[in-house]
């Protein structure tokens, strides 16, 4: 039995300094307290009674514990095996804790939590402990700024946030099992996440919530329309995508104007009708997605859009020309297939010159004219997608440079040629049916993939249906080299 | 040949599968019958094809698609 130990310190922050230790249990112990933080306590600890004066204590409890922390300002802890337990148990009525971590180490947190006996409480974070249970009443808890419990198990409503919790500018309930509405009001709120959770009803009125930064309600079951963000100019973030309900989002994308540090949108896969906003002013938007909605007109971007890394429009009703991408040197991702029925977008494809970490480009089942762009300086590119757009025509781009292509979707088009060049060994799945590819680009295709050599993953060559030529001569062979390669090689019949 | 519920159902199952032709109404597979994977998804496209794996052709996509679930394949991730 340890009765008193003085000036101990805890891990190698020597901020961390543990005054004393009173009546500490700890049966069968060979080691000291230098290894707690090293070694976990996988030790029963009871009737102990820490008095800390300030800092940060940052010990992992181990395996079991009872006993009582007062004094103590801050607790970064991992609480293991405090099961059934719960965690009101290690603070005196009155002690001034004002923070509490419980880590993530297994074993980890669960049971029953309380927040009565921290009434000081500013900062709660336990993140991904498998607590059960409803997320008990924090409105009692003046002082909390930040409440953190996502990745949990909680279940029914979200707790009240009423007059009393008004300085609380963090609030992340995201991933657990939550049931319920949202708050009415979100005033003074920072940092507000609830995504992946049961809950329905709508987005409240945001208006008040001028300094609101991070807004993620996606996967959820909520309706009713998006709220106005115009009075929200401080937001970073608003994710509202994958309304999992019958009904999901509708109504229009809301005003984003001035809304200039806003970086990542989402409200894919809901109802949302309307046109794509004006993004005039979003001169900090990397990401907008707005797919699998019944959005119309034409899609907007200008030249002040062009720190945009991700931008999804797939499966709307959108119209007109893919807007020019030239100088959107940050593009990573854009993908703006046409729905399966419906308006589609037309004129040609933009150029992509000059867009050097470009990985993925979709546009399938559009109308597009004229010639697939020149992709010699996409050399990040991974996918390309311009499949049954009906009136594309010319050569299959020189691939040479492409070294990190895995797929190719040339289909339903009117290509005839092929630019020749090499092609990666990474490209297993290339798509040039129904096109009218001439018996040269046809053996120049196969020969460029027979010279790749690729004998692992994916291996699909179509250059069969309607309007392109079997191969010839060395085609032949090379049909069958690839078939003993694994590969899977359709070819036309003309 | 297959049977489900009654109803007949006609598949062309081709283990060697070398400029199999297909026509442009018809519609065919490609599945790897050691892990049930399946390579090419259903499709219509007419052409030879050439393959060192499974080719099934139907009449119809439901077909094709009675024929994976009874054959328990697995289809590729869409992207």
């Amino acid at each position: 039995m340890l009765d008193q130990i003085s000036n101990a310190y805890i891990g190698s922050n020597i901020s961390n300094r543990l005054y004393s230790i009173n009546n500490l249990v700890w049966p069968n112990t060979t080691g000291n307290l230098w290894k707690i933080t090293d070694n976990p306590f996988n030790k029963t600890i009871s009737n102990f009674n820490v008095t800390y004066a300030g800092g940060q204590v940052d010990v992992n409890w181990g395996k079991a514990i009872s006993g009582n922390i007062s004094s103590a300002t801050n607790i970064n802890h991992t609480f293991s095996g405090i099961t059934n337990s719960g965690i009101s148990v290690l603070a005196k009525p009155g002690a001034n804790i004002t923070a509490i971590n419980c880590g993530t180490s297994s074993p980890r947190l669960s049971g029953v939590v309380s927040f009565v006996a921290f009434p000081n409480l500013q900062d709660f974070r336990c993140i991904n402990n498998g607590i059960t249970g409803s997320i008990p009443p924090i409105n009692t808890n003046t002082n909390l700024i930040n409440f953190w419990v996502n990745d949990n198990n909680f279940t029914g409503p979200l707790p009240i946030l009423s007059a009393n919790t008004t300085n609380l500018r963090g609030f992340r309930v995201g991933n657990n099992r939550l049931t319920g509405f949202l708050p009415t009001s979100l005033t003074n709120m920072i940092d507000f996440r609830c995504e992946s959770n049961f809950l329905s009803g709508s987005i409240p009125n945001l208006n008040t919530s001028s300094s609101l930064q991070f807004f993620y309600c996606h996967n959820n079951q909520l309706t009713g329309a998006i709220p106005s963000l115009t009075s929200n100019t401080s937001l970073i973030h608003f994710w509202c995508h994958n309304q999992t309900g019958t009904n999901k989002l509708s109504g229009p994308i809301p005003n984003l104007n001035g809304l200039t540090n806003l970086t990542w949108f989402s409200c894919s896969n809901n109802q949302i009708t309307g046109f794509m906003p004006n993004l005039n002013t979003n001169t900090a938007l990397q990401r907008f997605e707005c797919e699998n909605n019944l959005l119309s007109g034409s899609i907007t971007l200008t030249n002040i859009n062009s720190g945009l890394q991700y931008f999804y429009t797939n499966n709307n009703n959108f119209t007109g020309n893919i807007p020019v991408l030239t100088g959107f040197t940050g593009l990573i991702d854009f993908r703006v297939n046409a729905a399966a029925t419906g308006p589609r977008l037309s004129g040609p494809l933009p150029s992509l010159s000059g867009l050097s970490n470009l990985q993925f480009f979709y546009s399938n089942g559009n109308s597009h004219t004229g010639l697939i762009p020149n992709l010699t300086t996409n050399t990040s590119l991974i996918n390309f997608w311009c499949a049954n757009n009906g009136t594309i025509s010319g050569n299959i781009p020189n691939l040479s440079a492409n070294s990190a292509l895995t797929q190719v979707l040339f289909q339903g088009n009117q290509l005839t040629g092929f630019q020749g060049g090499s092609v990666s060994n990474t490209l297993g799945d290339f798509q040039a049916q129904n096109n009218q590819l001439a018996p040269a680009a046809v053996n120049a295709i196969l020969a460029a993939f027979v010279a790749a050599n690729k004998t692992a993953g994916t291996r699909i060559l179509n250059l069969g249906g309607a309007g392109n030529f079997s191969p010839t001569g060395q085609g032949i062979n090379d049909v069958t080299t690839l078939r003993n390669r694994g590969w899977t090689v359709t070819t036309g019949l003309l | 040949m297959d049977s489900n519920n009654g109803v007949t159902i006609m598949f062309k199952i081709i283990s060697t599968v070398n400029d199999t032709r297909t026509t442009e109404t018809e519609w065919w597979m490609i599945y790897d019958a050691n892990t049930l994977q399946v390579l090419v998804p259903p499709q219509q496209c007419s052409g030879g094809t050439s393959s060192p794996y499974t080719m099934v052709i139907s009449d119809t996509l439901e077909e094709l698609e009675q024929y994976i679930q009874q054959n328990n394949l697995i289809l590729p991730e869409s992207n």
